[in-house]
């Protein structure tokens, strides 16, 4: 899998986001649906969350293109050149 | 003829604790929740005491919002606590058509000034979409409701100080109208926070005492200023027939409420103004001055205030031979704004189920408007039928209560 560091570093971060185990997640789960409760204010707000976590900045509108959790962390690769920060 | 409204269920959130018991009993012991100001430094403000609700007394946040409530500004999460406690007690979730009213004052404060605060620190982009949901005014009800899975009408009442006591009055009125069986209703309030002492720091109302006898000292002739105080309380107001047929406990009965406008700028209290509301109250529950044997005040310490109610109650009850007995809880657990009226709600129920008036806190010589009143230095036991109630809030707003002894 591409970015296979970098998607444990995803995951792990929207389940502290969740405060909810989201180990279920895989590169090809929906964003949109595979997150339990995941509404939309939910996700503005999770974006923030990893954007701080991953020290990156997300596009404003392009969550409104990720489809799924692979397409997310690809997405956050090209945020950070593939070295994701885990501080 | 409109129906008798009664409480089965008191739930509470203060800086004296949760228990509805344990708060009685601070009350009648001479307790104060009020300490030293920790929420934010205060070497710059002349204030630095507040009667503050840590933390570790929230209740976590469980059910379908958790994840909402745990966002929500602290007069939310208060509020959604005292109806917790409230319904509990009652007993009566599962049943339909449930209301809620709840007062607040200043909504959220904090989190708009944590909002402009990362705004200028992080940007606009950096704001959390809950922002906004998390401090408009009406989420304390909104909250509940949808916790507890409250499906009736939702109000929520901004009338200053003076807020959860008119919340409560319009719950009553939507009841005795026949309109709900029963309702969830209440004030909350949650402002310490540096904006709120700024504010309040600029109207110079607030106890800046350091040495010398404790403050706030309601009704006291050295009364300097109030002390900002946090909490929430929550009834379960009901038909008296719905409580009966289900067998539930009544804890007292609403018999009079009024709420008038009256001030003199807008920020002052009205004796006419109040005159006419605590006249409202008893003219709604068919009852005379005489009736009245407690006072639960709005005396918060600041001295204007005080006297300005001192000579409302003597033109009420003056010269009628049987004066209440008055008392504040402003000396235990501060000004809690739109909680104010529904905490001493709380304190008045108490009072009647134990027959004894709490001692006004940090009062040691009565102003000269007090002369002639059976003002309560100490635990006051007294044959107690109906205790009344005022809340005053700025803009004019003076709102009374009647809470009668169940029957």
């Amino acid at each position: 899998m591409e970015h296979a560091s970098l998607f444990q570093d995803v995951v792990r971060y929207i389940g502290e986001y969740l405060e909810q185990d989201v180990s279920h997640l895989r590169p090809e789960s929906r964003v949109a649906t595979a997150i339990p409760g995941l509404d939309s204010i939910k996700l503005f707000e999770m974006t923030l969350y990893l954007e701080d976590r991953l020290g990156v900045e997300f596009d404003e509108t392009v969550m409104e293109h990720i489809e799924t959790m692979q397409d997310l962390v690809d997405y956050v690769a090209t945020r950070t050149s593939g070295v994701a920060e885990t501080t | 003829m409109s129906c008798r409204v009664v409480i089965t269920g008191l739930g509470l959130l203060t800086p004296l604790g949760a228990s509805p018991g344990a708060f009685w009993e601070q009350l009648l012991n001479g307790v104060s929740g009020i300490g030293p100001l920790t929420r934010f430094p205060s070497e710059r403000f002349a204030c630095r005491r507040a009667a503050q609700i840590d933390d570790d007394a929230l209740p976590a946040a469980t059910g379908p919002y958790a994840h909402e409530l745990k966002r929500m500004d602290r007069f939310v999460r208060y509020a959604v606590a005292a109806a917790g406690g409230a319904l509990e007690q009652s007993g009566i979730a599962g049943h339909d058509g449930g209301g809620v009213f709840m007062g607040v004052g200043m909504g959220g404060l904090p989190n708009m000034e944590a909002g402009v605060v990362r705004q200028d620190s992080r940007g606009p982009r950096k704001i959390t979409p809950y922002l906004i949901p998390s401090l408009i005014p009406n989420m304390a009800a909104s909250m509940t409701a949808l916790t507890y899975g409250l499906h009736g009408p939702q109000y929520t009442v901004a009338g200053a100080c003076a807020s959860g006591l008119q919340a409560i009055g319009v719950a009553v009125a939507h009841i005795r109208a026949g309109m709900l069986s029963w309702a969830v209703a209440g004030g909350t309030e949650g402002v310490v926070t540096p904006i709120a002492f700024s504010g309040f720091e600029a109207l110079r109302v607030l106890s800046t005492a350091t040495n010398g006898p404790p403050s706030p000292r309601p009704f006291d002739a050295g009364a300097e200023g109030m002390i900002v105080g946090e909490g929430a309380a929550a009834f379960v107001l009901e038909k008296r027939e719905h409580a009966l047929a289900r067998g539930a406990t009544i804890l007292g009965e609403l018999t009079g409420f009024a709420t008038t406008t009256g001030g003199e700028q807008i920020a002052l209290q009205s004796v006419a103004g109040i005159v006419s509301s605590m006249a409202g109250a008893l003219r709604d529950a068919r009852m005379d001055p005489h009736d009245i044997d407690c006072l639960y005040s709005h005396a918060s310490g600041v001295p204007r205030g005080d006297a300005c109610e001192l000579e409302a109650v003597r033109t009420v009850f003056g010269g009628n031979g049987h004066a209440p007995t008055l008392t504040s809880i402003k000396g235990h657990v501060g000004h809690t704004f739109g909680a104010s009226g529904p905490l001493n709600l709380a304190a008045a129920i108490a009072a009647l189920q134990h027959q004894t008036v709490s001692p006004v806190l940090n009062l040691r010589t009565p102003r000269t408007e007090c002369d002639g009143f059976d003002v309560a230095s100490e635990a006051r036991p007294r044959a107690l039928r109906n205790v009344l109630i005022n809340a005053v809030g700025f803009g004019g707003i003076n709102s009374s209560l009647i809470v009668s002894r169940a029957s």
